[in-house]
């Protein structure tokens, strides 16, 4: 296990925090407990569960957003969501089978899976317009604190060189749905929408039925 | 009779051929989200084979609707043989801010 200076993983887990609501109080405690036995640094299984972790997220704010969402563009990109998020997983479990890795379980993994719960739940409950704007807000929100941690925590720690070139790999595409949030956002913002809407408000996602 | 049948076969054969011959084949690889080489310009009959290296599924779908690849998944191929002349502009489904442009002549 390397040894990795804590406030990576300290950064790491704030901008994740961006994405999730509540969880800003508990970043510094889920940065101390992220590292294996405390040493700062994330393993390759703890690195392959926060993947899986932050694909099923946004396949599961997809499936919502497939539901619920009105403007055939949002409905479009959640469907992409839903798609690209699903391969990644497929990869993911694939090189994590071939190389006999666990994915490990680590406060960073499940405070993603319960804060997206949590603004999935939240999000749930608007209708119309103010969903998808909210939908598409917290994809632009998520998807730039995805980013960040790709490059600050997640590469950097990598071990293995095929995880490392999955993550490589993985990094465009999600900068791709990055761009193409940004420019809904803008869309939905010259169509009539106010841009409004808080920043905190992120993180979308329900088991919903797929259509 | 045997012997024009045989000339009859053989020069249906060798027209075959011909047009076969004739025919080219052009890759269009699909990287970073991006179709290159674009545009790109063939001929009637020609095949156009895309590729696609990315880690997530595109499609190649006529703005016109002529065509649609479905969802070529990661580390495969689709092609397409082009049988009507015309400009077609094509773009990903699932990314809409891909596009390309064919012209087939």
């Amino acid at each position: 296990m390397r040894t990795q200076p804590s406030r990576l993983l300290a950064a790491s887990v704030a901008a994740l925090a961006l994405v999730l609501p509540g969880a800003a109080m508990a970043g510094d405690d889920a940065a101390k407990q992220a590292g294996t036995g405390g040493a700062g640094a994330l393993s390759d299984p703890e690195i392959a569960a926060i993947v899986l972790a932050a694909n099923d997220v946004d396949i599961e704010a997809g499936k919502q957003a497939r539901n619920k969402a009105t403007d055939p563009q949002v409905k479009q990109f959640a469907q992409t969501m839903v798609t690209d998020h699903t391969a990644l997983n497929e990869q993911t479990k694939q090189l994590a089978k071939k190389l006999n890795v666990e994915p490990k379980d680590n406060p960073t993994a499940k405070k993603l899976k319960d804060d997206g719960k949590a603004t999935r739940d939240r999000l749930g409950k608007l209708e119309g317009d103010a969903y998808d704007r909210a939908y598409v807000d917290s994809e632009v929100t998520y998807h730039t604190a995805v980013l960040d941690t790709i490059d600050q925590q997640l590469i950097p720690n990598a071990q293995n060189p095929e995880l490392k070139a999955l993550l490589q790999k993985a990094r465009p595409v999600i900068d791709q749905h990055l761009q193409h949030a940004r420019q809904l956002q803008n869309s939905m913002r010259g169509i009539g929408g106010t841009g409004e809407q808080p920043m905190e408000q992120m993180h979308p996602m329900q088991p919903g039925e797929a259509k | 009779m045997r012997a024009t049948l045989l000339a009859v076969a053989v020069g249906a054969a060798s027209l075959m051929l011909a047009v076969e011959a004739d025919a080219a084949e052009h890759r269009v690889e699909i990287r970073d989200f991006a179709y290159s080489p674009t545009p790109l310009n063939v001929a009637v009959g020609d095949t156009v084979i895309f590729s696609n290296h990315d880690p997530v599924p595109h499609t190649v779908t006529d703005r016109a609707g002529a065509f649609d690849s479905g969802q070529i998944e990661s580390g495969s191929s689709w092609t397409f043989t082009a049988t009507q002349a015309g400009e077609f502009t094509y773009y990903c489904t699932l990314h809409p801010r891909m596009e390309g442009n064919l012209a087939v002549k």
